[in-house]
């Protein structure tokens, strides 16, 4: 049962019942689990280019230089961190950061495991992801940091197999103020991406919807449609409708009554994305709508569809 | 009591930042504001929420980076190959798919540090003339030259440099 609590004010009211929802953390514990296995197939196709990739002895080139004077703000912080990492220093942050996935898929030392994981995000990122320079990345760090401060691990972990076998008592409800903050997150990044679009001159018509067929991201599919010679006329339409179920779905992933259209042509629309562009790290998002359930709901079919003794 | 209000009032502070740098980004990708994070002036931070600003231009060209070496030492760079030099696969360096490794070839990340951006070719070439040399020793060069080719975009093809393409030397050893 989801409560919230009383406030005097109307405002007040309502964002206090919107943001302090309470209820059970098994859509977060869910998320936690997608989110883990996501990253584990990221992390491990990139094991055969560790050294290549994360040492000063491949393509070494941090966000930062190696700070001159010494350490005095973030930059040199960062700068000194990620300045020149050896091999078996490359490997071994690598290694480390796959035990925490796996940590995180499982739920041992859950917040902990988040908290190192996000560390090491921010490292790897500097040190090498920020040369892509991709939204997906930042969307990426933003969701863990949340995580870290969420119950996600509370259930469906093995923190909580543990804390089970020491007492039989538990609780059963948690603030959710960080599955919410995620969620507006998402619907964020639906809405303002939809929003850029309009006001971008290269989204005027459907011409840069069109070239990515056939641009840098384009997969083979992507090609193939290409070659169809689709007249522009048809991606005029397409990027119209794009834009409109951006900012559409932004709002209506909060709605009950259209939430199951909203998972179905978000999982479409992500899918044809990821098939025709290289960019499968948005399916995240994808992932990321177990949290707009209402959370006694996710609860609800969890413990009818899988039983963890 | 007091411990709750004071949890409260800094998850509230808490999303009101986010929500924050999130108006922020979105401004900013939207070129309604250009000086973004005037109140929170931290890179970290600005840097985290800009997120929202896809596929920024028309792919009116398409673009392939090379590295070429030479067995016998330069004195200069020459500003377009020559048909001694040998292709040394610069994209088996960059081990992703072929955006994402044209977007680092690209230094998106040094988007805003020119200089560091044009001297990063040149250390690229070095680090791709020791990597050859240790994987090669029997057949080593003596330069590496970064150039990037580009060509009007063709749908029959991303790999098909026309007549059309032009050539550009980014760096060498």
């Amino acid at each position: 049962m989801i409560s919230t609590t009383k406030s005097k004010f109307g405002i007040a009211r309502a964002w206090e019942s919107f943001w302090f929802l309470t209820g059970p953390p098994h859509a977060l514990a869910t998320f936690r689990i997608l989110f883990g296995i996501f990253w584990f197939t990221r992390w491990i196709w990139l094991a055969p280019h560790v050294p290549l990739l994360f040492s000063g002895e491949g393509m070494h080139f941090p966000a930062f230089p190696p700070p001159r004077n010494g350490i005095h703000n973030f930059e040199t912080l960062v700068g000194w961190v990620t300045n020149s990492p050896s091999v078996p220093r490359a490997w071994m942050l690598y290694s480390v950061t796959l035990v925490l996935i796996l940590l995180i898929i499982t739920g041992l030392f859950t917040r902990i495991a988040l908290f190192l994981f996000f560390l090491s995000l921010n490292y790897h990122y500097y040190l090498y992801f920020h040369m892509h320079g991709t939204s997906y990345d930042r969307v990426l760090l933003l969701m863990t940091f949340l995580l870290v401060l969420s119950p996600c691990g509370r259930v469906l972990s093995l923190d909580e197999w543990f804390r089970k076998r020491r007492s039989r008592q538990s609780v059963e409800t948690y603030s959710l103020w960080t599955q919410r903050m995620i969620c507006v997150q998402i619907a964020i990044v639906y809405f303002a991406t939809g929003v850029h679009k309009l006001t971008s001159p290269a989204w005027k018509n459907g011409d840069n919807l069109a070239s990515s067929f056939y641009g840098d991201y384009a997969t083979s599919l992507g090609y193939w449609i290409a070659r169809l010679h689709i007249p522009l006329g048809y991606f005029d339409v397409f990027t119209l409708v794009t834009i409109f179920f951006e900012v559409a779905v932004s709002v209506l992933l909060f709605s009950k009554r259209w939430q199951k259209w909203c998972f179905l042509f978000g999982g479409l629309f992500h899918l044809i994305n990821s098939s025709v562009l290289w960019i499968p790290e948005f399916l995240i998002v994808v992932c990321s709508y177990v949290l707009f359930v209402d959370p006694s709901g996710v609860k609800k079919f969890v413990e009818d569809h899988f039983d963890f003794g | 009591m007091l411990k709750q209000r004071v949890k409260k009032v800094v998850i509230n502070t808490f999303i009101l930042l986010v929500l924050y740098g999130n108006v922020n980004g979105m401004l900013s990708s939207w070129k309604v504001r250009f000086e973004p994070s005037s109140f929170i002036s931290n890179s970290y931070f600005s840097n985290l929420f800009y997120i929202y600003g896809v596929f920024l231009e028309v792919h009116r060209f398409s673009r392939e980076y090379v590295a070429l070496g030479s067995r016998e030492k330069l004195g200069e760079a020459p500003l377009v190959p020559t048909p001694e030099m040998i292709d040394l696969n610069l994209y088996s360096y960059f081990p992703q798919s072929h955006g994402e490794a044209n977007q680092r070839l690209a230094f998106a990340g040094y988007l805003n540090q020119p200089e560091r951006r044009a001297e990063s070719y040149n250390r690229m070439a070095s680090i791709i003339k020791r990597l050859h040399n240790q994987q090669h020793p029997d057949a080593p060069v003596e330069n590496v030259f970064i150039y990037l080719y580009s060509w009007p975009a063709d749908p029959d093809g991303y790999y098909r440099r026309s007549n059309e393409s032009t050539v550009q030397l980014l760096g060498s050893d």
